[in-house]
């Protein structure tokens, strides 16, 4: 496939793809634009290409973890540099401008932010995308009973915490 | 306490925020054309360090100018007034004591003056 052909079969992609490098980047809007648009430059210069062993999806959302990872990473290094020096806390990550009468899907935002990478991931995955916890497990790298057990164990804590919340608001 | 949530609310719940993404998300080509900002924001990023950097120069730079300037052994020693006036006195008796040893200058004559003949007047 070359790389005009996968670009295509990618903007099929794009609104899903965009949603996964939000979730990446535990609920980063702007990030996630950063990473969807670097890994999209990967793809065009050919530095990441598609060879057929998995499905495009999971190979494409693989190419995006691993970007977003990447742009964590350095940016982590940099400001773990920088804080030594600055004093000023590092302002919060910007939110989803979520329209205000959907206040139930800021809170889920909220709540996934408190949960692990992993567990975030593979609910993301799972509810989100739709995808099988194998695949889950496959952009993960990871294996698929590792895969169950986050998804178990981020389940019953998204969940404590959104009921807890309910119950504040009740 | 409110129900424990069930998998279909939390599927319903993240299909909300799926929608939500959906609506808000840029556009496949105006995500590709837009200017690469992760790469551009490196060096914002990078910014403040160089500021640091260039702070620091800065401050060694004037730091050392300083130490420089300060320095003993940089600085004139300092004369006092008294020691200035005695000069000046001495300077100014030199002077004196070298214009009254000069002839005058109305006496000052050419050694080539005896080649000049005087010039005949004519007698009516």
């Amino acid at each position: 496939m070359d790389t005009h052909e996968t670009l295509s079969q990618l903007e099929a992609l794009h609104h899903d793809a965009f949603g996964w490098a939000v979730s990446c980047c535990a609920g980063d809007w702007h990030r996630g634009e950063d990473v969807l648009q670097a890994a999209y430059s990967k793809a065009l210069s050919g530095a990441a290409k598609f060879s057929g062993r998995s499905s495009l999806r999971t190979w494409w959302f693989g190419v995006i973890r691993f970007t977003a990872l990447e742009e964590a990473k350095r940016s982590v290094r940099w400001l773990a540099f920088l804080d030594r020096w600055r004093a000023e806390p590092e302002p919060e990550p910007q939110a989803i401008q979520i329209p205000e009468e959907d206040a139930a899907v800021a809170e889920l935002t909220r709540a996934l932010r408190t949960l692990s990478e992993r567990q975030r991931e593979v609910l993301h995955l799972t509810f989100y995308q739709r995808i099988s916890l194998s695949e889950a497990a496959e952009v993960m790298q990871i294996t698929v009973g590792s895969a169950r057990q986050h998804y178990e164990r981020g389940k019953k804590r998204l969940r404590t915490i959104l009921q807890t919340r309910r119950a504040l608001h009740e | 306490m409110s129900e424990p949530l069930s998998d279909e609310e939390l599927r319903e719940l993240f299909g909300r925020q799926r929608a939500a993404d959906h609506e808000q998300a840029p556009t496949f080509s105006a995500l590709r054309s837009r200017p690469h900002r992760s790469k551009a924001a490196a060096p914002a990023d990078f910014a403040p360090v160089w500021r640091w950097a260039l702070s620091g120069a800065v401050a060694l730079i004037l730091g050392i100018a300083t130490l420089v300037s300060f320095h003993p052994a940089s600085r004139p020693a300092t004369v006092s007034r008294d020691t200035v006036t005695r000069e000046l006195d001495a300077i100014d008796a030199a002077l004196q004591k070298s214009l009254s040893a000069q002839n005058s200058v109305t006496a000052w004559q050419s050694p080539t003056d005896f080649l000049l003949n005087p010039i005949p007047t004519q007698t009516p």
